[in-house]
C-alpha cells in the first residue's frame, strides 16, 4: 500500500457550487442564497460538504486503483465549512502498522486548515455483506 | 415540515430509486472533468445518492440544515447504466448544546438483483 495518497485539488467558487447544487439537486440556501446564507450562523455562503468529500474518492482512486474502491469503508466528519474562493486538497497517509491499512484522510483549503477529516479502511478481501 | 420533532428512530421513510445515466455522469463530470472511469461511477457521486434519497424522502425540509458527517460502507461500487435503490431509516437523534443532531442509514441496493452495493449513515445538524 503507498503511504501516501496523491492529493486531489480543486478551485471552489459560486459557479461551481451552483453546478453542483444542480447536480445533486441541493438547493440547501445556506449553499445558494447569498442573503439567506450571510443571515444564518455561517455569516456567509457555503459549499456542500460532499463537494469536497470527492476529492478523497478521487485521491483513493488515483492512488490505490478504481478495483479498490470496492474495499473502503469510509468515514468523514465536516470541521470546517469551505467558502467561496477557497482551494481544497484531499489527500490522505497510511496509519503505520495498520492492519487492515488504513488511511488517515483529509480534506484541506489554502490555509492549510482540515475542513473534512477521517479515515479510510481498506476492507480484506473476503467481507462481503448480503 | 420534517424537523428534528418528525425523525423517529427505527422508522423506515421507505425507497428512492436513482439512475446512474450517462446525462447524470455528464453533470457530474462537469464540475469533476477528471472522474472519467469507463464504466464504474465516480465515487463522489455515492454522496449525492444518499443526499438524493434523504432529500426526497424526508422532505419538506427547514432550510440551513448542514451536513456534520458521513460514513460509507463499499460493497461494490455501482456502474454506470445501473439503476440504484436507496432505502433510508433514521438511526438515532440527539441534542447537544442546544444543536439538534440527527443520524440517517442508508442502504443502497442495484434494482432487479438486490445486490447490495453500499451503506452509509449521514449526520446531519437539522435547522428546526
Amino acid at each position: 500500500m503507498d503511504k501516501q495518497l496523491k492529493t486531489s485539488t480543486q478551485h471552489v467558487d459560486f459557479d461551481n457550487i451552483l453546478k453542483y447544487a444542480a447536480v445533486t439537486n441541493d438547493y440547501n440556501p445556506i449553499h445558494v442564497d447569498k442573503e439567506f446564507a450571510a443571515k444564518s450562523p455561517m455569516g456567509g455562503i457555503i459549499a456542500h460538504g460532499t463537494m469536497s468529500v470527492a476529492l478523497i474518492w478521487q485521491a483513493l482512486r488515483n492512488t490505490l486503483g478504481v478495483e479498490m474502491l470496492n474495499r473502503v469503508h469510509l468515514e468523514i466528519r465536516f470541521v470546517q465549512p469551505v467558502r467561496i474562493d477557497d482551494d481544497v486538497s484531499g489527500g490522505g497517509e497510511l496509519r503505520e502498522g495498520s492492519m487492515p491499512p488504513v488511511y488517515d484522510v483529509w480534506v484541506r483549503n489554502g490555509k492549510e486548515q482540515d475542513v473534512i477529516r477521517g479515515t479510510a479502511i481498506i476492507k480484506p478481501t473476503t467481507e462481503k455483506t448480503q | 415540515m420534517f424537523n428534528y420533532d418528525h425523525y423517529e428512530p427505527g422508522k423506515n421513510y421507505g425507497t428512492r430509486d436513482f439512475s446512474v445515466d450517462d446525462a447524470t455522469i455528464a453533470k457530474w463530470r462537469s464540475v469533476y472533468p477528471n472522474d472519467n472511469d469507463a464504466g464504474v461511477m465516480p465515487g463522489g457521486m455515492l454522496a449525492m445518492i444518499v443526499i438524493d434519497a434523504v432529500l426526497t424522502l424526508n422532505s419538506p425540509r427547514p432550510p440551513g440544515g448542514v451536513h456534520g458527517g458521513q460514513t460509507f460502507d463499499i460493497q461494490r461500487m455501482p456502474r454506470i447504466g445501473e439503476i440504484l435503490r436507496t432505502e433510508v431509516w433514521c438511526l438515532d437523534k440527539e441534542t447537544k448544546k442546544d444543536r439538534k443532531w440527527v443520524r440517517v442509514r442508508s442502504e443502497t441496493r442495484a434494482l432487479g438483483t438486490g445486490e447490495l452495493l453500499f451503506t452509509g449513515i449521514m449526520t446531519t445538524l437539522v435547522a428546526q
